[in-house]
């Protein structure tokens, strides 16, 4: 008895020392985080590369300003990452309770683990089994919108070519039901057509009785689709509204009503947020290769307050709340929108 | 403690240690195999020896100048991993690739003509497992003039036997597009891609007869051309022709 237990331990030692692990067949790394209006929770995961719906039932409750001083510290404990540093993927707010959901990993780690704010403490979540739709072979997901009847999802190809694609699925989710375009995007800056950048980040907003998505690539135009063009098989020329600049990649993309007209909000890497005024945004005439540069008479104004702020989603109509980042120190902020 | 004891101990740890080093994830090797690569080059793969935690790619990777210094914004820094962890996709960075960016006219391109750069992996990146890895890699990459041309699958070399095809094309093609963007049509079978030649090895031997060698017309170049267009259309140029080939093919016979 003695001897078996004691065969056991060894083996179960032997196994750590190779480094088998167990599978993981359940891990998913949520990069990018979407509620829709009842509550349910959209995901894509970067790790399986799939889209994952989770039904989230909670009590009504007002929205109130959240401030978490001390997230990257929580954050750490709760993924055990000792030193090493960890990551914020996304952020989304339930628009019934007006909770506030993280996804976050530590470095290296093969998954994320979703965080509910609970006043100034973060509480783990324990998903329920999801719905999945799984993307085409080798499409690694960006970003995703969910707008009226629909998720859209921006992806690049893992291997072999240098694509960019974006993914309609009709809600309510289900495998099988979704249609993938490649994009083909007018770069101002050096005024080519490509279907080569992918869409990083990206937000949704209705206008004139149409559903439309804004996206922009690392190097930075700001571009305009319209869902009903995300077709299977399809090419879709995008429309580019304004060039950003270089060096100033984007991170999160906020549209929000601002008097009575969409405003665009970019949060980047570099400098405050870019808040872009809302004719350019509905722009109908100035667009691809008359798309002006940010720089060139554009109102496009650089938000200070915003400097340091990753990931974002609206609170209310006259708030988000952030994910800020002051040299390498997280926390968690609420501001009120520029 | 008895000799034989200490003996057994220390073999115990010996062998440990052993077991220990060989789950360090290496280094297998970096795709295109070849060292002289078009100024305007794309795109590199870092094959592991493990599944690796990502996270960390780019803080062991550095591309070095002919002097040794790290060049700044070398690669776009998005960790593109296969599914399995184990091959790691870079980016030169496009915007430095690419003519008329302004980072491009900011920084200059990446890797310039006639010039010589070393790609170079640092020890610590770390295994799905935990382990970092343990030693450093090293490529040296000699740059000749930029490549602007698709790939053209009439110049390509096809031989066939009952046994297999193989197919010499005509210039350093994307690894990973190359192992899967090939096809022989009504024929089933497995594809190896070794440097600049494709091998296909039909399931059941090729009966003596006419066939044909589908090419996705996806697949790229070093410098991202491909059979649509090439990587960079100039300017003005109208979007993609919606009637493009979604594939090329040869015809090839069996005798």
């Amino acid at each position: 008895m003695i001897g078996n237990i004691s065969l056991a331990v060894v083996a179960a030692l032997g196994l750590v020392a190779l480094g088998l692990t167990p599978p993981q067949e359940n891990v998913s790394l949520l990069v990018a985080l979407k509620f829709d209006a009842k509550g349910t929770l959209y995901a894509a995961d970067a790790k399986g590369d799939r889209v994952l719906a989770f039904a989230m039932d909670e009590k009504e409750a007002r929205a109130k300003p959240v401030s978490i001083a001390s997230l990257g510290e929580q954050l750490k404990k709760a993924l055990d990452a000792g030193a090493d540093p960890v990551s914020v993927h996304d952020i989304a707010v339930h628009p019934v309770s007006h909770a506030i959901y993280i996804s976050a990993s530590k470095k290296g780690a093969a998954g994320s683990t979703l965080f509910r704010v609970n006043g100034d403490k973060l509480e783990k979540v324990d998903l329920a089994k999801p719905t999945a739709v799984a993307l085409p072979t080798g499409a690694r997901p960006f970003d995703l919108v969910v707008i009226s009847k629909d998720v859209v999802v921006s992806s690049m190809n893992r291997d072999k070519t240098f694509g960019s694609t974006l993914h309609r699925i009709a809600l309510p989710l289900k495998e099988g039901g979704i249609a993938t375009s490649e994009t083909e995007i007018y770069h101002t800056s050096h005024k080519r057509w490509e279907t080569k950048t992918p869409l990083v980040a990206m937000a949704g907003f209705s206008a004139g009785g149409q559903d439309y998505v804004m996206g922009s690539t690392a190097c930075t135009p700001v571009v305009r689709i319209g869902v009903g063009d995300v077709a299977d098989k399809k090419k879709i020329q995008t429309q580019t509204i304004v060039e950003l600049g270089s060096r100033n990649a984007p991170v999160s993309m906020l549209v929000y009503t601002q008097k009575n007209q969409p405003t665009l909000l970019v949060t980047n890497n570099k400098e405050g947020a870019y808040k872009v005024a809302a004719p350019v945004l509905v722009e109908k005439a100035k667009l691809n290769e008359q798309a002006v540069n940010r720089g060139a008479g554009v109102p496009i104004e650089v938000v200070d307050a915003w400097k340091g702020v990753k990931r974002t989603t609206l609170l209310d109509a006259a708030s988000a709340v952030a994910i800020k980042d002051d040299g390498g120190t997280l926390s968690l902020v609420t501001l009120p929108l520029p | 403690m008895k000799p034989a004891a200490a003996v057994g101990l220390l073999a115990f740890v010996a062998v440990g240690y052993v077991f220990w080093t060989a789950q360090a994830p290496q280094v297998l090797g970096v795709h295109p195999e070849t060292e002289t690569v078009p100024s305007n080059l794309l795109r590199l793969y870092v094959d592991f020896s493990r599944p690796m935690a990502g996270d960390d790619a780019f803080e062991h990777l550095q591309l070095l100048d002919s002097s040794g210094r790290p060049i700044e914004d070398a690669f776009r820094e998005i960790e593109l991993w296969s599914r399995d962890n184990r091959r790691l996709m870079l980016y030169v960075h496009p915007g430095r690739v690419k003519s008329g960016l302004a980072l491009g006219d900011q920084l200059g391109p990446v890797i310039e003509q006639g010039k010589t750069y070393t790609l170079r992996l640092l020890p610590g990146m770390k295994g799905r497992n935990g382990r970092p890895s343990t030693s450093s890699f090293a490529r040296p990459l000699q740059v000749c003039g930029p490549d602007h041309e698709p790939p053209d699958v009439g110049r390509w070399t096809l031989r066939a036997t009952p046994e297999r095809l193989e197919v010499d094309v005509d210039e350093w093609l994307d690894h990973a597009g190359l192992e899967d963007f090939l096809s022989v049509e009504g024929v089933q079978g497995r594809w190896r891609a070794e440097g600049r030649q494709a091998l296909f090895f039909p399931s059941r031997r090729f009966a003596p007869g006419e066939y044909r060698l589908v090419v996705d017309a996806r697949l790229e170049d070093l410098a991202g051309n491909n059979f649509i267009r090439p990587f960079e259309t100039p300017s003005g140029a109208t979007p993609l022709p919606s009637d493009r080939p979604a594939a090329v093919s040869r015809p090839f016979r069996v005798r």
